[in-house]
């Protein structure tokens, strides 16, 4: 898919929106500065979260920018999704098309028995986008093309593709027959899977159709042979034993703990002995200072992320043992250092 | 003296008092609006600028190729200036010009 020509309004929306979070990013900057000069350090700050932010809200309460940054942050977390179904709207008679065509392909996309989602995910708007990840008809494409590859991927440091290729690369083997992407969505980091193990079979699920919808396109385009399941990753319904790999890629902080247990129990299901998992996703809170856990707690706070603090302080090395896995290893990646890798094995 | 002392005109009874009909507990309310119309503001700069763009090019409106206007690095420098200095202004007025603090 080329990158789409939008309409000057959603392409000047988008142009905007880009500058907001530019003015977010140095009033963030001015803010951190100004509790700094307050007294808010990572050395002084209480131990508890939740004090943590009640103290830079005190300290910070007469100072207009803090009220402005938040507005700010307000702003983009509530209109990202709108404003990028807009952009799509405008361009949709010459898009879908082009979308449906894609619709055919080698890639297959299995819809379930119809089961409802689980509650922790459908009442939860992720990243407060409107509607959710089912918002409407072709919220794979609004999400996966404008959303992620026009604001997301500007907004965040680093390459968040080269990271999603780096996370690939990072599973011991090259020779997995079959390989399974927890939490596909549109495909972004099924995509780097794909062309990492060339030679293996790459299956994804997810619970959401529209993004998987999208996936397939993804992979259609590439003539790519994808096996995609609307389903939950914690009761795949496939057979035990059947994956060489089973990987994800910031899965977990969109889940709740014991639902992420539950995954990785499953992991350990469907790999055949010997088999590896290479879960990656948001830093742990332990291996953070105190200021680093306050900023990403108020981002996720802020952001439409109910599960980030307990998935992010949860301790996934214990319960992959636990679980029975070995060989466990975990790391961040360069260069941000703002991906933590879970990487372990199923004993032979 | 004939001419009439200019007095302080009354205040008319038709015009209330101390009138406040936004409440402080719509002051978020009002932050988003302003930056609703931020974003009108400055997507009617940009398709000014894409516009005289394209008229300089063709001589006539196309409506349809401002919409499908790629706009070259040059002109993309200069909106993202004119954006900045529009995002700038206002939050200016709210005390928080991020390129002055
Ligand atoms: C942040 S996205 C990650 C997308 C993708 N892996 C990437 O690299 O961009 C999380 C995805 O996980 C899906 N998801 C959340 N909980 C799930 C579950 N229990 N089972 C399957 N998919 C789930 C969501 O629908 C969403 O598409």
């Amino acid at each position: 898919m080329d990158t789409p020509i939008l309409a000057q309004r959603g392409r000047a929306s988008v142009d905007f929106q880009a500058g907001i979070n530019k003015a977010s990013g140095m009033l963030h900057a001015a803010m951190e500065a100004e509790m700094a000069a307050r007294g808010i350090t990572a050395q002084t700050m209480p131990a508890d979260i939740d004090e943590r932010h009640a103290l830079v809200e005190e300290r910070l309460s007469d100072w207009p920018a803090f009220k402005v940054r938040q507005m700010l942050g307000e702003w983009a977390s509530k209109n990202h999704g709108v404003m990028c179904r807009q952009a799509f709207e405008e361009i949709q008679d010459e898009v879908i098309p082009q979308l449906k065509a894609l619709d055919e392909g080698p890639t297959t996309l299995d819809y379930g028995k119809g089961e409802q989602a689980p509650s922790y995910w459908s009442r939860v708007w992720f990243h407060r986008t409107t509607g959710g990840w089912d918002a409407s008809d072709y919220n794979g494409y609004v999400h996966g093309e404008l959303v992620h590859k026009m604001l997301v991927a500007k907004a965040y440091p680093g390459d968040i593709f080269a990271t999603r290729r780096l996370a690939a690369s990072k599973a011991p083997r090259r020779d997995y027959k079959r390989i399974l992407d927890m939490g596909a969505s549109s495909g972004h980091y099924t995509l780097p899977l794909a062309e990492t193990f060339p030679d293996s079979e790459i299956w994804g699920i997810d619970l959401s159709p529209r993004m998987l919808e999208h996936a397939r396109r993804v992979a259609n385009e590439r003539g790519m042979a994808w096996k995609l399941i609307v389903g939950q990753a914690e009761d795949t319904g496939l057979p035990a034993g059947s994956f060489g790999l089973v990987t994800s890629f910031i899965l977990f902080h969109e889940i709740p703990p014991r639902i992420i247990r539950a995954i990785l129990e499953e992991a350990y299901r469907l790999l055949e002995p010997g088999g590896d998992i290479v879960m990656t996703d948001v830093p742990r809170y332990h291996d953070l200072d105190a200021m680093s856990v306050w900023r990403y707690d108020w981002l996720a706070r802020w952001g439409g992320e109910p599960y980030w603090r307990a998935s992010a302080s949860m301790d996934l090395i214990g319960t992959a043992r636990e679980i029975g896995f070995e060989n466990i290893e975990a790391f961040t990646m360069p260069p941000a250092h703002n991906y933590y890798v879970l990487r372990a094995h199923k004993p032979a | 003296m004939t001419a009439v002392t200019p007095t302080k005109p009354e205040r008319p009874i038709s015009e209330p008092v101390g009138r406040r009909i936004l409440t402080s507990d719509q002051l978020d309310d009002v932050g988003e609006a302003i930056l609703a119309l931020t974003r009108e503001v400055y997507v009617l700069t940009d398709r000014l600028m894409v516009l005289e763009a394209v008229l300089e090019k063709r001589g006539i409106a196309v409506q349809a190729e401002v919409d499908r206007f790629i706009v070259p690095p040059d002109l993309q420098a200069k909106l993202n200036d004119k954006r900045d200095k529009i995002i700038g202004a206002v939050l200016s007025a709210l005390k928080s010009d991020p390129s002055r603090l």
